[in-house]
């Protein structure tokens, strides 16, 4: 560390394009997880967890050998769940790391722009949770296929139903990684946001179990219940009613964006 | 260029910064002094956009920092030092910075030598000490490559060689036609590298302008004089409105400049032995206006064992 120390020097200037865009801000948020081992580790955990549910539990076969296409998918669809809350956590944290780092200070003096910053994150966390839930999905068709060949376990692509489960469970776990992430970014602590997500996600949806029923039709509107809707067969386990593809979609299109419009506002009122 | 003007904020019932109004112009260096809690650091992070302010304006080159199309070339700042995702290494650190703007990996290798990390780069940032840690702040700072630095207390931990350089850091972009605002709590490090000072103290600015602007105003120097009949003196110096007390050996006047005292002394047929102006230092001027501003005085513990 000595030779800079005689003569100082700010170096050759730097182009004068350089600028502050919605590009270079989800670029860096990339960067920001892709530079931390704990994007593997979540990786790793979402497909260790899902080829548990899907490949050691004892599953019921369907009583009608008609139905094997739509258990198939059902089933490896319901291997989600672990990997769904894992990617949620995760993505709080990567929103509430900010403040326990103190990285927030450097953030948001790059990026004063805070709702930029904002949608820059969600973004990243939304394709992270994206891809990883595209391969934790193929992984556990592909098991449930191997696993029960000799019973006739089938991939229909004819049957919405397939549609619904390879395509809608990303999309339940992209919305809800940005649901996390608006969360962490107006909790701005770790241990509250994992709370409320927790609350949310896991205790309140099971409410319905207690018998009260009133709360169950509640648990349809929280977003596993929308999740539920969305994917069809019950993935989930927790919807009373069936919002359908579209009312689910809204719904849980609803918690996402108003999470993050709620972080939002406090971000661009709050002091840092 | 940072202008400030009204600028107020109030933490719960604390007013931190108290309707206060400074411009650090280009090619300078502001030194921006006052003691622990006078609001110099929650200035600095409303400049930065950071914290809110309950009333007033700060700019950086005409408008808020916010409303540059590259923030980072407007404006470099090292508020804190690890600032940092303790797991990532310095180089990484940069990189996510500079991928906001679009800086080149050149610029982040570029700032890395410059501020003396290469060695460290590519280690996890959790390792670094408080002066590496500060380094890394200041290459942060440097990396747009911006038009005005804000330095918080930029040589805490810094060992001599690295204050010296911060010095020299400061002073060079200021030759070249940049505004570098930089905090302190000590005069004697303001002294050595600002142009101009701003000094500020429970949240209201006491004092700006130059180091002898300031120096002149903060503290006018004394004159001790010394004549064959200093009692008669004192009177004459009384009636033209100046101070005289006496001192082991003549007087100590306060009001009066010299040639004034002459004047009176020879007018009056007295025998000049001594005529000297004691300029106050920087020091002295800064601890005597700041003097009722120090929010947190020492105090002296009764039956303390030494």
């Amino acid at each position: 560390m000595s030779a800079t120390t005689a003569t100082a020097t700010t170096g050759t200037p730097t182009a004068s394009t350089i600028r502050l865009t919605f590009g270079g801000a989800v670029r860096a948020e990339f960067l920001k997880l892709s530079t931390m081992r704990s994007v593997w580790w979540v990786a790793i955990a979402s497909v260790v967890l899902a080829l548990i549910a899907v490949g050691t539990t004892s599953h019921e076969l369907p009583a009608d050998p008609g139905d094997m296409a739509a258990w198939t998918v059902a089933t490896a669809a319901a291997g989600i769940v672990a990997p769904w809350l894992v990617l949620a956590m995760y993505s709080a944290l990567q929103a509430t790391g900010e403040w326990s780092s103190g990285m927030y200070r450097v953030s948001f003096a790059i990026v004063p722009r805070r709702s930029l910053w904002l949608a820059a994150k969600a973004t990243a966390l939304a394709v992270y949770a994206g891809i990883v839930s595209i391969i934790v999905m193929a992984i556990s068709v592909a098991l449930m296929l191997a696993r029960y060949s000799g019973d006739g376990a089938t991939v229909d692509w004819g049957m919405a139903l397939t549609w619904q489960a390879v395509i809608g469970v990303p999309a339940v776990c992209i919305a809800t990684a940005v649901l996390a992430v608006g969360i962490g970014a107006l909790v701005r602590s770790s241990g509250i946001a994992i709370t409320a997500l927790v609350l949310l996600l896991v205790v309140l949806p099971f409410a319905g179990v207690f018998g009260l029923e009133w709360l169950a039709h509640i648990t349809s509107y929280l977003p596993v219940g929308a999740g539920d809707s969305i994917v069809g067969s019950g993935a989930f386990g927790v919807a009373v009613d069936d919002l359908g593809i579209i009312g689910g979609s809204a719904v849980l299109l609803a918690w996402s964006v108003g999470a993050c419009v709620a972080a939002s506002v406090a971000l661009n009122r709050r002091d840092a | 260029m940072i202008e400030v003007s009204g600028l107020t904020k109030t933490y719960g019932t604390k007013r931190a910064v108290d309707d206060i109004a400074f411009t650090a112009p280009p090619g300078s260096v502001t030194g921006f002094l006052g003691p622990n809690g006078a609001g110099k650091s929650t200035t600095m992070r409303m400049i930065m956009g950071l914290d809110r302010p309950d009333a007033g304006v700060a700019t950086i080159d005409g408008k808020p920092l916010s409303a540059h199309v590259a923030p980072m070339r407007a404006a470099g700042a090292l508020l804190e030092a690890k600032s940092v995702s303790p797991g990532r290494t310095a180089r990484n650190h940069l990189r996510i910075l500079a991928a906001t703007h679009g800086i080149s990996k050149k610029r982040v290798d570029d700032v890395i030598q410059m501020t003396g990390l290469d060695t460290v780069a590519n280690k996890r940032v959790k390792g670094f000490s408080l002066g590496m840690g500060q380094r890394l702040g200041i290459a942060t700072a440097m990396l747009g490559d911006p038009s005005t630095l804000i330095m918080d207390e930029p040589v805490n931990g810094l060992d001599p060689d690295g204050v010296l350089w911060v010095r020299n850091l400061a002073r060079h972009f200021a030759n070249e036609g940049r505004t570098v605002l930089l905090s302190s709590h000590l005069m004697s490090e303001v002294q050595l590298t600002a142009d101009r000072v701003v000094v500020i103290g429970r949240g209201r600015i006491l004092a700006q302008g130059t180091i002898a602007d300031f120096t002149a105003q903060a503290a006018s120097g004394s004159v001790t004089v010394m004549t064959s009949d200093d009692a008669k003196l004192a009177q004459l110096i009384a009636v033209e409105g100046g101070k005289a007390e006496r001192a082991s050996e003549g007087l100590v006047v306060d009001g009066l400049e010299p040639p004034r005292i002459a004047q009176l002394a020879v007018g009056a047929g007295l025998d000049l032995h001594e005529l000297v102006k004691t300029n106050a230092t920087l020091e002295e001027a800064y601890l005597s206006l700041t003097a009722d501003a120090v929010e947190y005085h020492a105090h002296e513990q009764k039956g303390a064992v030494s």
